[in-house]
């Protein structure tokens, strides 16, 4: 079965004013039972949103979003019993409650109680690397311990499905090191993740499959190998004093994806299949230019490919 | 069902004892609250003694005691908010917890306090204005601070899921109300003063009938009357608390449809 079933999901927000605009426009996804799916995308693609309809904060549009079979809009009591998510950020904690208080009244906010609620926050606490700093309040946390602290608050219930968005934000990297180990382990007890990042390498590391998502629509869902080879399908040559009929020439040859300068006298070719590199090394050779080299991409700038060369402008 | 409910009041009455441990201390509490509310009490007495009316001195006096637990229950307006600014909104929304309990146990501090402050003010200023209370006197007063405390508090609930909405104007709301509340329910302007209809809608203020059980009290009612006084201001407090109680999960469930309020 699967743990998420997402069909058509569609969601408008009404801005004031009346203006709408369309965040998710029909998002498709399944992930199974045991899967970590990541979810990749600039931001304002959608992910938070997309992460929000399914933990019931939202609601959809239109379109259909199913939690272990559970339908969030008409049976949203089961999915909010089955579910933990973590929104990142340094906000979402009760910054005069201790670590501990904090854990124990969401753990309350799940029905938990007494003898059981107490073990399950020591072993929260113990797991994320707080229990040194169980007593203290949660104001003075940095943003990397708060985060921690989100993850713990995620897990109070055991859930069958795990929502993560954004959940290595502000974290140092040891802390980003024990959180995928925590993320392994739990896939190892056979629970699903859906995990937003904006991080490629790390949603490559800890995913089944990952799903690049654009201006509310879903590019490509694939397994982290599969987006590997597109990487290495994408090969680059940077050459110095390239005249423009030559830049003109290589710009029209097949298999030649981009070709723009970088830097003042360097001009970068991008190819999207080796017997187009081997083209281009040729031509510029033969045209005499010998400051050429040749490289592969790193899979943030076939992310880039993916989703448009739009760099930090955000759609509105 | 109901273990769930008294878990769910329990956790969020630690966010209460906890806010209030930060706000005051034992020391900051005694010398500072309780003391400017005395004042406010004398303030008002200082007016009926202007007056020159024994009488109306009397019912000031009173009237100002009773108004203690109007204005510190009405913190919970603001108080209420305070998730808002915590970013748990979103949270809470995702979860299990039912919103209207878990606001109910969240701001307890302030009914909490307002029983001790509105008994000491009851019991401690009037005497200096000629009232005198007999032993027995002293636990139904007390006891009638603390149901005034509950259900002027479940009355500011509403107030909260209003303001939750429109948290900009969470202090014009509690102030607007403490007014209205300070105008009609009795405190300083008998209630025969106003039309019917504010005679009406004063019923509706669990302030009104907290007065009148006071005020018969003093006075020596029967105890029938003193208990019938209190079971109108325990029926308004249900009332609110029900009203407060489905206007959180509609806030609720209205934030989810749209607007930026669960963020
Ligand atoms: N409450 C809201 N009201 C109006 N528009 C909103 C609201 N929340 C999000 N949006 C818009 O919806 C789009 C998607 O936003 P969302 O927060 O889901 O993106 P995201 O992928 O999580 O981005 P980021 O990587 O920055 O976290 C954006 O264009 C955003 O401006
Ligand atoms: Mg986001």
């Amino acid at each position: 079965m699967c743990a998420l079933e997402i069909t058509q999901l569609r969601r408008v927000y009404r801005r004031r004013g009346g203006e709408e605009s369309e965040a998710l426009r029909g998002i498709d996804l399944e992930v199974t039972r045991g899967e970590v799916h990541g979810l990749l995308g600039p931001n304002g693609a959608g992910k938070t949103t997309l992460c929000k309809i399914i933990s019931t904060v939202l609601l959809p549009t239109s379109g259909t979003v199913r939690v272990l079979g559970h339908d969030v809009v008409t049976d949203s009591a089961r999915v909010k019993e089955s579910l933990g998510i973590v929104f990142g950020g340094d906000k979402g904690a009760y910054d005069r409650l201790t670590a501990r208080q904090n854990l124990a009244f969401w753990a309350g906010a799940y029905g938990l109680t007494g003898a059981r609620r107490r073990r399950r926050v020591d072993e929260l606490l113990e797991r994320v690397g707080l229990k040194g700093r169980a007593e203290e309040r949660v104001g003075s946390f940095s943003r990397g311990m708060k985060q921690r602290l989100h993850l713990a608050r995620g897990l109070v219930r055991d859930p069958g499905v795990l929502i993560l968005d954004e959940p290595t934000v502000g974290m140092d990297p040891v802390a980003a090191h024990d959180f995928r180990a925590l993320v392994g382990e739990l896939r190892g007890n056979g629970t699903t993740i859906l995990m937003t990042t904006h991080d490629m390498a790390e949603a490559a590391a800890l995913s089944d499959r990952v799903s690049l998502i654009d201006q509310g629509r879903l590019v490509l869902t694939e397994s982290p190998d599969t987006v590997g080879r597109l990487v290495s399908s994408y090969e680059r040559v940077d050459a110095g004093n390239v005249p423009d009929p030559l830049r003109e020439r290589l710009a029209a040859m097949p298999g030649v994806v981009s070709v723009r300068r970088v830097g003042r006298a360097v001009t970068r070719v991008e190819t999207d299949d080796p017997d187009a590199t081997l083209a281009v090394l040729r031509e510029l050779v033969e045209a005499g230019i010998g400051d050429v080299s040749r490289s592969t991409p790193d899979l943030e700038e076939v992310y880039l490919h993916l989703v448009g060369r739009r760099g930090m402008a955000v759609d509105g | 069902m109901i273990s769930r409910a008294a878990t769910t009041v329990r956790q969020a009455a630690v966010l209460a004892r906890v806010d209030m441990s930060v706000i005051y201390t034992w020391r900051t509490w005694l010398f500072g609250w309780l003391v400017r509310l005395l004042c406010q009490v004398v303030f008002y007495s200082l007016i009926g003694v202007l007056v020159g009316d024994p009488e109306y001195t009397v019912y000031v006096v009173l009237g100002a005691a009773v108004l203690i637990c109007v204005a510190e229950t009405m913190m919970a307006t603001a108080s209420t908010c305070w998730d808002r600014h915590q970013g748990t909104l979103g949270l809470l929304a995702a979860s299990p917890i039912e919103p209207g309990l878990f606001f109910f146990g969240r701001s307890l501090q302030w009914p909490a306090s307002a029983t001790v402050t509105t008994s000491i003010a009851l019991l401690a200023v009037p005497p200096f204005f000629g009232v005198t209370w007999s032993p027995w006197q002293v636990p139904v007063l007390v006891g009638i601070a603390a149901l005034a405390s509950l259900s002027g508090y479940c009355m500011t609930l509403v107030l909260g899921s209003v303001a939750l909405v429109f948290s900009g104007a969470r202090n014009v709301i509690s102030t607007i109300a403490t007014l209205y509340i300070t105008a009609f329910c009795g405190a300083v302007v008998p209630l025969h003063y106003w039309p019917a209809p504010i005679r009406w809608a004063a019923q509706a203020l669990p302030a009104t009938h907290a007065l009148e059980a006071v005020r018969l009290v003093e006075g020596g009612g029967s105890a029938v009357q003193v208990l019938t006084a209190l079971g109108l201001m325990v029926t308004a407090g249900l009332a609110w608390f029900t009203v407060a109680f489905f206007s959180f999960r509609l806030v609720f469930a209205r934030a989810r449809a749209g607007n930026r309020l669960l963020d």
